[in-house]
């Protein structure tokens, strides 16, 4: 109880640091919110409406003052109005997130299908064909950037065989292979090495020799007991790459046209619309430290030798 | 003869041989000891009779044969069937040799099940008679832990209880003593003689312990650097060597009034 009252306070802490932190980077950055919301229709606009713009917004206020306002907010549950889109912000981030999320999910699975049977069948054969196989492979995902291995699928399976659409502004299941598609190979190449050092690492520990001397085979051994302790430190990583996924990869939902979170900030920076993109990079914070606690929680439930500590 | 083993070259790699003409016979129920010094390959013997050797280890000459039969002709399902059964190891940390993520009831009664087709509460039920063998009380308790719970003692008593649970002929102990303190040795040493007798199991310990080896052997067999330099029976090596290593090694054991206890 004591330890998760303290992960709270600390995760309190982050935010505020990451939320102010943001705050100053956004304030330094070139532009001008108001004109950039003002001057879209090449409309030449009067001093006095950029005047009463500016303190409409609050943008007229001191900078710590500006700060302290958002913080109060957002402690009210209230994230304020996206400049651009004069919605609320947490309805924005709501609406983006839902694309993101299932791009996310998506992903994970394509991950899992394809990185745990070739990680794991690389290290059973290790150094001989199977391995050097899925060793280049992984080679070759790792080296292409995911964009251009988005652009190449979009190319043959959208332009050529005409598979599956190019752009979309709505969520549809045929839309979301191609994006989380590209993201699984590319994700993929890096897992299959990590899954292969894993196995091989624990086939190296005395329990497998134990296992051995006792007459179990190989499969038995593979997937009974090494299996269940590689699974631990891979945790880790597939909650780093959730962690990643579920702030938008704004690189792939933009070459997709994909309306997810990654997206709308990318707009959100080019507009300089303040609180969507302080509202963002609170989401990320908060996702990172949400799945950074579940990892810890399911660490101490996985392993008995964690889980006799926390007690 | 139980265990015949002539020749033996083992090589790790393409290198040099690392072990280089051994040759040993065990009849049933006798006990060999090796001595010898860290490095000097002996673990890698005992577990070349297992087909158990670590990396890309491997018999480079010679030939081991087990109850007539040449274990070089063994198909990994014959392996398989000899590991645990006929032939069962003990190791330095048996806690070390267990799943850690896995209770040990759960490891032994894969085991068990493994080499025979006993239900789940048979092959517990056997499990904790094999544990109470071993002088463990709360066997039951023992079997809802996992490794890291149990002291050195009691994962060492788990070790051989789990090795002699099909009374195998041939037990292979690889200084199954060493990571204990003395007094736990030296119960350890004394119960694992007792099931070791009363099964009438054949058994090779691999020790650097002289005083152990002299206690429990019929025959003795010391190495260093991967050479057999004395094997024989126990009594003629220990009052007789005849190699200088041996002399010294000898020599190094301490005497308590004037009287060495090897």
């Amino acid at each position: 109880m004591k330890r998760i009252i303290g992960r709270l306070m600390q995760m309190l802490g982050t935010l505020i640091g990451v939320s102010f932190l943001t705050f100053c980077l956004t304030w330094l950055a070139p532009g001008d919110p108001v004109s950039m919301l003002l001057e879209t229709a090449d409309t030449v606009v009067s001093a006095e409406l950029v005047e009463q713009t500016r303190h409409d917004l609050g943008l007229d206020q001191p900078f710590l003052v500006q700060y302290v306002n958002w913080a109060g907010g957002v402690l009210h549950g209230d994230m304020g109005m996206s400049y651009s889109a004069k919605k609320p912000v947490v309805d924005k981030l709501l609406e983006g997130f839902a694309g993101t999320l299932l791009l996310a999910v998506v992903t994970i699975i394509f991950v899992l299908i394809i990185s745990l049977p070739l990680g794991i069948w690389s290290a059973v054969k290790r150094n001989k064909l199977p391995d050097y196989i899925v060793r280049g492979l992984s080679f070759i995902g790792v080296s292409m950037p995911s964009f251009w291995i988005g652009l190449l699928l979009l190319y043959f399976f959208g332009l050529k065989l005409r598979l599956f659409p190019i752009a979309q502004s709505e969520v549809t299941a045929a839309g979301i292979v191609l994006p989380a598609l590209t993201l699984a190979i590319y994700m993929s190449s890096k897992y299959m090495r990590q899954v292969r050092t894993v196995i091989l690492e624990e086939l190296n520990h005395d329990y497998v020799v134990g296992a051995r001397a006792r007459g179990l085979s190989e499969t038995t051994i593979l997937w009974k007991h090494v299996l269940p302790n590689a699974i631990l430190p891979l945790i880790t990583l597939l909650g780093m790459s959730i962690g990643w996924l579920l702030g938008g990869v704004a690189v792939i939902e933009m070459v997709f046209s994909w309306p997810g979170i990654g997206n709308m900030a990318v707009r959100a920076i080019s507009m300089r619309d303040y609180p969507l993109i302080e509202g963002f990079v609170l989401w990320i914070a908060i996702v990172y430290m949400v799945i950074n606690l579940l990892v810890d929680m399911s660490y101490s439930w996985l392993d008995p030798r964690l889980k006799k500590e926390a007690r | 003869m139980l265990l015949e083993i002539n020749d033996l070259d083992i090589t790790y790699g393409d290198n040099t041989p690392t072990v280089e003409n051994v040759k040993l016979s065990l009849n049933e129920g006798e006990i060999l000891t090796i001595v010898g010094e860290s490095g000097s390959g002996k673990t890698t013997v005992i577990r070349s009779i297992l087909g158990l050797l670590s990396g890309d280890g491997h018999v480079s000459k010679g030939t081991l044969s087990f109850k007539g039969r040449d274990l070089k002709d063994l198909s990994l399902k014959e392996w398989r069937e000899l590991r645990g059964k006929d032939i069962s190891m003990i190791f330095q940390d048996s806690g070390n040799m267990l799943n850690p993520v896995q209770t040990i009831g759960h490891q032994f009664r894969e085991y068990i099940q493994l080499h025979s087709d006993m239900s789940d509460s048979e092959a517990d039920a056997k499990a904790v008679e094999i544990l109470k063998r071993m002088h463990l009380p709360n066997a039951e308790n023992i079997l809802s832990s996992y490794a890291f719970e149990l002291s050195g003692g009691m994962r060492q008593r788990v070790g051989i209880a789990m090795a002699i649970t099909f009374h195998p002929q041939l037990l292979l102990a690889d200084e199954p003593t060493s990571a204990l303190d003395v007094t736990t040795q030296a119960q350890i040493v004394k119960e694992l003689m007792q099931v070791v007798k009363e099964s009438g199991t054949a058994m090779i310990m691999v020790t650097h312990n002289l005083g152990v080896a002299s206690y429990m052997s019929d025959k003795l067999m010391v190495m260093a650097g991967g050479r057999v330099l004395e094997y024989g029976n126990a009594k003629d090596i220990l009052t007789n060597p005849q190699s200088n290593y041996t002399k010294t090694l000898l020599a190094s054991v301490p005497t308590i009034g004037g009287k060495r206890y090897v």
